[in-house]
């Protein structure tokens, strides 16, 4: 049985009728990682928002979510708050707002943590501590101190992702984590998602628009053009060998700087302009 | 030398004005920028980039060193008015949520002068990829990616002779990625615009730069000429490299 199963979903703004996503359908098994990429404006936040039950209270959706075969529709706001973070664990785009504003990075993360596990606070400072180190955060008591306001949106980045390796949810859905984040710390992060699943084997929804990174994590792909799924499939194969010209075109676009690049770097000679 | 920056510094308290110790985020910084130059600053987060940023639009003072413009210090408001704009990293913040698109492009050009009719905006959104239809819609009706070409629209529109780009297109997706740059080296070609491009996306900065420096922890590790990447000095640039082409 699939772990995670969207079928037919379909969402509106309910002020204006606009249909943002006609109808889109998809599944995710144990362990499995799959990327959904696609232009900005696709619809790809909204379908991650969607899953969490996170969209704003105007925008509607009908269809079915089911996590191990619950509807997630069904759960009241109280059992769904109990999901999100033990069950679902979001990253989010826009680390800046993903934060409580008013506390330290490291009271609010121990709040979130005393919801969902009786641990003793020594107990969760450990865990956290572990986390953190493993995804580049050496000092770990100094960014416990900082306010959201004082930390770079890379370290929030990396902070939540930290976060999501201690709760070891079933599902991470993870929008655009890697966005924010420099070329080196991007494959350190990337590197942790890979071991995240080896790890606890959650199953993870990898919104991106970095092929790159895309290649280098998941298994599916699944391609998304103004709120329509126009292709899935493998990795290699959507990277490699598209079927659908949208697809090709992404591919494409990213590819000509890579090459730019690759020329630059192996010496050959490089029209400039 | 239109834009010279003289070893500037600058630190922040660290738990808000009153606190005590203070968290130096550049040091001895110096940089020189040419006229229709293109040049990208590349560091990890946290290595103070944004900050040098905001030094070199005036917004923020340095605590030590200058910042000219022509000669002139670059916090007169007078001399960065349309000469150098911005496009932030922050697209959510730098879009006022009570203008419409339409807005939001014309208010640069009521301090610059200067007139934009509905048909050059459209043509600025088109270049963008975007259409006309954008331009009564307000901030928060568009995605991450929309807003963020919508700054890049108005950032172009007063035909600045320097755009500071911090992290402008890492939020964008790569097909939109790659129209932005080759957007932005046409307008390079047509006005003689420059650029200083602040983004961790080094393939972009290859692509779009003449000279790269690397920053990292307040300093400026090395600079070096885009056709020279290659050539890179220093341990951490060549590290930065290596794990691109990985």
């Amino acid at each position: 049985m699939s772990l995670l199963e969207v079928e037919h979903i379909k969402i509106w703004d309910g002020r204006t009728g606009n249909v943002l996503i006609p109808d889109s359908s998809f599944q995710l098994s144990q362990g499995e990682c799959l990327a959904i990429v696609g232009e900005s404006g696709s619809g790809k936040s909204l379908t991650c928002k969607a899953l969490m039950r996170l969209n704003r209270p105007e925008i509607r959706q009908s269809g079915r979510i089911s996590l191990y075969g619950v509807d997630l529709a069904s759960l009241s706001d109280k059992e769904m708050r109990r999901y999100r973070g033990r069950r679902m664990c979001m990253i989010m785009q826009n680390g800046m707002r993903a934060f409580d504003p008013s506390r330290p990075v490291g009271a609010f993360l121990l709040e979130v943590l005393s919801i969902h596990y009786d641990w003793s606070r020594s107990e969760m400072i450990a865990s956290l501590s572990t986390a953190m180190i493993s995804v580049g955060l050496k000092n770990f008591s100094v960014v416990m101190e900082r306010y959201p306001h004082e930390l770079s949106g890379g370290m929030l980045q990396r902070v939540m992702i930290a976060l999501a390796i201690v709760m070891e949810p079933d599902v991470i859905i993870a929008d655009e984590p890697t966005t924010a984040l420099d070329a080196v710390t991007q494959y350190e992060v990337v590197e942790q998602f890979v071991h995240l699943r080896g790890r606890i084997g959650s199953a993870i929804v990898f919104v991106s628009h970095d092929l790159e990174v895309v290649r280098r994590i998941a298994d599916d792909v699944l391609v998304m053009k103004d709120g329509v799924i126009v292709e899935r499939g493998k990795t290699s194969k959507i990277l490699n060998d598209a079927s659908h010209s949208y697809t090709r075109f992404l591919v494409s676009s990213k590819e000509a700087l890579r090459r730019y690049y690759m020329q630059l770097m192996e010496g050959t000679d490089v029209a400039k302009g | 030398m239109l834009l010279k920056v003289e070893s500037i510094s600058k630190s922040y308290r660290r738990n808000g004005w009153l606190g005590g110790e203070r968290h130096q985020v550049l040091r001895e910084v110096s940089l020189e920028w040419k006229k229709g130059e293109s040049l990208g600053i590349i560091g990890e987060s946290g290595s103070g980039k944004s900050t040098l940023g905001r030094l070199l639009l005036g917004i923020e003072k340095p605590n030590q060193g200058s910042i000219t413009w022509n000669g002139r210090p670059i916090t007169d408001r007078r001399v960065r008015r349309g000469t150098i704009s911005v496009v932030f990293q922050n697209y959510v913040s730098s879009i006022h949520p009570f203008y419409t698109v339409r807005q939001a492009l014309l208010e640069p050009l009521k301090h610059v002068g200067g007139q934009l009719g509905t048909k050059d905006m459209t043509e600025l959104l088109c270049q963008v990829g975007l259409d006309e239809s954008y331009l009564n819609k307000y901030p928060h009706e568009l995605s991450g990616g929309e807003a963020q070409r919508v700054c890049i629209a108005r950032a172009v529109a007063s035909v600045p002779q320097c755009i500071l780009l911090d992290e402008a297109i890492s939020s964008l997706d790569g097909s939109v990625q790659m129209q932005v740059l080759e957007l932005l080296k046409q307008l390079k070609e047509t006005y003689e615009m420059g650029y200083i491009f602040i983004t961790h996306d080094i393939q972009a900065a290859a692509y779009l730069c003449d000279r790269i420096m690397f920053v990292r922890g307040g300093e400026i590790v090395e600079t070096v000429e885009t056709t020279q990447l290659r050539h890179v000095q220093t341990e951490y640039a060549k590290e930065l490299l290596h794990k691109v082409l990985s």
